[in-house]
């Protein structure tokens, strides 16, 4: 009885981390489509309203994460303090400090933090070009991430649920 | 049956708050050492750099002036040179790192900041088309230190003001002598019914952004409880605009020019709105040349051309006078 009980804990505990790991690729996949979102949403509030970037992230941009509010709410404080020469520098050094927390790998932290000259250029046509350029970059790191995605979470699915398996077999 | 009574409390938490929430914060004080580089901004702490400020210039290779209205200093007594790497972190400040942001302004040649500060900018001239499109590398900084000098229209107001509102009034000086803030003055008192209790609506074209020294649209500058203001837009579409959007009582321009402009005051006049308005003219008899103005005078358009005067001190002299330029006082 108690061996049964084991075994039904375990392969339990084993779709339970499967899932987990598929929750946790689709939330990063999702944080991926909205930062992709909050850099053409600041590009056309700054092309549409003509209004400086601190405005914008401290007052207009909001997206559905917090800690994307969070930091842009900082970003914007920065600019105001103006203690960085450029607005570039402010930008990657407030995503560097939120990279941890919001677990973008190498690739993606690099696009991400480089994605600022699309916002303090000298004119509209030049932040257009660094956003069409930055959008590209970020969309060939979503398409990977969706592709790495499906595969592992069949991987991970079939490790877990074996493993558990194989533990259910010891056990008995 | 007795009557319940509600009470409403409302608590109020004390939080610090953040730059972000004063953005639009109409108190918010501009921290104007902020648009310079930080190595700099420690030595702008010190009172002789600050006191009875009027405008700081910024060249290139040259050292840092502040000018006073006693005469001028310089930053570090002229040992430090400004540098292009200066030059260009200011203008990174000065346009809050959004550069796009300020692209019609940088045609004008200048940046308002908060406070009413003004950046005048000079340096390379960007041309598209024989036109002026922006200015790249900015080299050359002049700040002008805003400074309103509230009362200083009140003895003006008794010559202005009649019995059903008031008479249309220009005013005109030499540049530099104050004409703005003087109508900036008027559009206060009168928008505040200082003069007879009775504010009057006054509507404010403010092409430059001199007048209202408009940040993120909202005026810098204490125009009174009853003013609307049009900010960047050309003054015969704004003016235009303004007759029929919001109903002006007063209607204020600045730097009357070009023949539009006297059109479009015109068509405000005849619509049943007083004009305050200012120009450029050294004296009475410069006004006279002016070829838009010499119709008016004949036509009685404006009833009062008030002319101010600047003196060796800094004081200033008002010269009234009325429709047939007979002067008052």
């Amino acid at each position: 009885m108690l061996k049964v009980a084991g075994s039904i804990i375990i392969v339990t505990a084993s779709i339970g981390i499967a899932q987990t790991i598929r929750k946790e690729l689709a939330e990063h996949l999702r944080l991926l489509y909205e930062l992709r979102k909050l850099l053409v949403d600041i590009a056309y509030a700054a092309f549409e309203s003509m209004q400086p970037v601190e405005i914008l992230l401290g007052c207009f941009i909001r997206t559905r994460d917090e800690r994307l509010n969070r930091l842009c709410k900082e970003i914007a404080e920065r600019l105001i303090e103006k203690k960085e020469g450029t607005g570039e520098e402010v930008w990657r050094s407030v995503f560097a400090e939120y990279r941890k927390g919001l677990q973008l790998n190498d690739e993606e932290a690099e696009v991400i933090e480089s994605a600022g000259s699309a916002f303090f250029g000298k004119s509209v046509d030049e932040n257009r070009k660094h956003l069409s350029l930055a959008l590209e970059r970020l969309d060939f790191l979503i398409e990977t991430a969706r592709g790495e995605q499906k595969e592992k979470q069949k991987v991970y699915g079939t490790v877990s649920v074996l493993c558990g398996l194989m533990l259910v077999i010891l056990l008995v | 049956m007795a009557s319940k009574e509600f009470r409403i409390e409302q608590s109020f938490s004390v939080e610090k708050s953040s730059p972000v929430d004063k953005i639009f914060q109409w108190e918010r004080i501009f921290q104007w050492e902020r648009i310079f580089p930080l190595h700099i901004r420690e030595s702008l702490c010190m009172d002789e750099y600050l006191q009875d400020l009027e405008e700081i210039r910024i060249r290139v290779g040259q050292p840092m002036e502040f000018i006073h209205s006693t005469g001028s200093t310089y930053l570090k007594d002229g040992l430090y040179r400004v540098t292009v790497q200066d030059v260009a972190e200011m203008v990174n400040y000065i346009s809050n790192y959004s550069l796009y942001a300020y692209k019609e302004e940088l045609k004008q040649g200048y940046i308002t900041l908060e406070g009413g500060h003004r950046v005048g900018m000079a340096g390379g001239a960007v041309m598209e088309g024989g036109q002026l499109v922006g200015i790249s590398p900015v080299t050359f900084l002049n700040i002008r230190v805003a400074h309103e000098k509230k009362g200083c229209a009140c003895g003006l107001l008794p010559y202005i003001c009649r019995e059903e509102g008031i008479y249309n009034t220009l005013f005109f000086s030499e540049p530099g002598a104050g004409k703005t803030t003087l109508l900036r003055d008027c559009i206060r008192l009168l928008s505040d019914g200082a003069y007879d209790g009775a504010g009057m609506k006054v509507c404010v074209v403010d092409e430059r952004s001199e007048i209202a020294a408009c940040h993120i649209g909202v005026p810098q500058n204490d125009l009174g409880i009853r003013t609307d203001v049009l900010c960047g837009c050309a003054k015969p579409a704004g003016i235009q605009m303004l007759l029929r959007a919001m109903s002006p009582q007063v209607l204020a321009v600045d730097e009357l020019g070009s023949e539009a402009d006297f059109v479009a005051v015109e068509q405000a006049v005849y619509s049943g709105c007083r004009v305050l308005g200012t120009i450029h003219a050294g004296d009475i008899a410069e006004l006279r040349e002016k070829p838009c103005l010499s119709e008016w005078i004949k036509r009685g358009v404006f009833q009062r051309y008030i002319g101010i005067r600047r003196e060796k001190d800094g004081t200033r002299r008002y010269q009234i006078f009325d429709a047939q330029m007979e002067c008052l006082c």
